[in-house]
Parts: C-alpha cells; sequence; structure tokens
C-alpha cells in the first residue's frame, strides 16, 4: 500500500547534525491527522498561534518537510509569568510522499490554528480495475 | 476588612480537578486539556489557551458567583464533505470535550473582561480594578 510515512534521518547525520548544530535545539512536533480519500492525502497539523508566514511547507525528491517558528510575543521586563504550557520555538516534521502523490500540485490552508495540507493523487497511477477474461 | 498578604502565586489558582470533581460530584475526565499561558502585566492579566481546530461557538467562557472562571467546550472532528473517505492511517489529533477552571484575583474587574478567538487561541483579558492599583503613600515627618 502507497502511504505517507514519517520521514527520518538516518541515525549517523542526525548526530552529525547535532553535533554541528549551534543551538542545540530539538524542535517541537506538532500533532498531525493524516487521512486518505478517493482522490487525495489530506494532512492537518495543529500549529496555533502562529503567523502565516513563519510555516514554510518544501518538497524534495519526494519528502514533504513542513518547518517554522512559533514566535513569542515580546514581554516586558514587569511581566509576571503565572501560567507557562504554550511551547514556542522552531517546529519540525517531514514525511516521505508515495510515488503516487503529485507533489507538483500540493495546496495548503492555515485556518483556525490548523495547517491543512492536500496532496492530490497523480491522475494516471489512480489503480484501475482490469477485468479478467475467462476462456 | 482585613489586610491579607498579597501572593502573586496565589492569584490566578486553578482549581484542582480533583477538588472540583469532588465538591460538583461529576466524576468524570475530559478529553483533552488545552495548554494554558497566564501573563500578569501591570495593569490586567492575560490569559491564553489553545484550542487548535475548533469552532468559536464550542467554546463557552463563564464565570460563577465564587469569582471562578471556566472556559469549557468541545471539540470536533472535521469531516471531509463530498468525498469519500478511505480513512485515517495515522491520528495524532485529540478530539473530545474539555473544561478548565482558574480562580480569579480579588483584582480583576469582572464587568470589563474580554475574550478574543483568532488563529486557534484564545485569549482573555482580565483588567485590574482602578482602585486597587498600588499607590504609594508618603510619610509626613512632624
Amino acid at each position: 500500500m502507497a502511504n505517507i510515512k514519517e520521514y527520518k534521518r538516518d541515525f549517523l547525520n542526525s548526530i552529525l547534525d547535532r553535533f554541528f548544530d549551534e543551538v542545540n535545539e530539538i524542535p517541537i512536533k506538532f500533532p498531525i491527522d493524516l487521512k486518505e480519500t478517493e482522490d487525495s492525502f489530506i494532512l492537518q497539523m495543529e500549529v496555533p498561534g502562529i503567523n502565516k508566514e513563519d510555516i514554510i511547507i518544501e518538497t524534495q525528491n519526494n519528502i514533504l518537510k513542513i518547518y517554522g517558528e512559533k514566535k513569542e510575543e515580546k514581554r516586558e521586563e514587569e511581566d509576571n509569568v503565572i501560567y507557562s504550557e504554550i511551547k514556542y520555538g522552531k517546529f519540525e516534521r517531514q514525511f516521505r510522499l508515495p510515488d503516487i502523490a503529485d507533489a507538483d500540485k500540493i495546496d495548503a490552508i492555515y485556518q483556525n490554528g490548523i495547517l491543512k495540507i492536500v496532496i492530490p493523487k497523480k491522475e494516471e497511477k489512480k489503480p484501475k480495475k482490469i477485468s479478467i477474461k475467462v476462456k | 476588612m482585613n489586610i491579607l498578604e498579597y501572593n502573586p502565586i496565589n492569584v490566578l489558582n486553578e482549581v484542582d480537578k480533583l477538588f472540583s470533581s469532588m465538591f460538583n460530584l461529576e466524576n468524570r475526565r475530559y478529553d483533552l486539556i488545552p495548554a494554558v499561558e497566564i501573563i500578569e502585566k501591570k495593569d490586567k492579566y492575560i490569559l491564553k489557551a489553545e484550542l487548535p481546530g475548533i469552532d468559536k461557538n464550542d467554546i463557552s467562557i463563564e464565570i460563577d458567583e465564587n469569582n471562578v472562571l471556566t472556559i469549557s467546550g468541545v471539540k470536533k472532528e472535521e469531516i471531509e464533505e463530498n468525498k469519500k473517505e478511505e480513512g485515517y492511517y495515522y491520528s495524532e489529533r485529540v478530539y473530545g470535550e474539555f473544561k478548565r477552571s482558574f480562580q480569579l484575583a480579588d483584582d480583576i474587574n469582572i464587568e470589563k473582561i474580554e475574550a478574543e478567538f483568532k488563529d486557534g487561541v484564545l485569549t482573555i483579558i482580565l483588567p485590574k480594578k482602578e482602585e486597587k492599583k498600588s499607590k504609594k503613600i508618603t510619610l509626613k515627618t512632624k
């Protein structure tokens, strides 16, 4: 079955990346839902309270990368933080797209704190029904 | 009226879910717990709750006679219309009911509380009462 799979870089590369990364920051992983319909894959990510401009979606070699930064509002010195459960900082997730996905026709909208990415399936790759003739 | 020690940590003390369930005799767990942030500024408190993918009409904000502010509601799953769904194969998002309560400080002007919902974040502005703003008292020396 052709599925979208979360893409993880191999262990050695990720260690090296971390080694050379000046800011040793592990990006936030926002929760997602992934659905499949007849003609597309639908990925929804919960990214509340972010500027649309701070979300970047890229595809390269069938890898879909969603990343960006959730910025905190500027605080004044006299501000007193009573509760802070909201996460701020860099976020990133990558997914390996199946061959059937049409990476050139990906559509994305941000509404109500949800990033919705629609990945259409290629026309010619839709499964065909083949009738078997009986002799 | 007494003068009580002012302890900002206890100002917006969240009513423990366990206790509220004991007193209200409601013994249920909520499906999701929205992340909350409360910042105290010079003249107000700002409460933010993350409620992504929730309809504005599905959120309710109430303040009871004991000055307890309650945010509650339900997060419904979005259904793709006009499309035959072949189903989920990955689901990390949580749907269902939520409820969180906060004990408000005496210095909050309840009449002037305002709320806004944008990009999945509920922001409640709780202004402080004018008369309770700290005053400088000058000492007179005779």
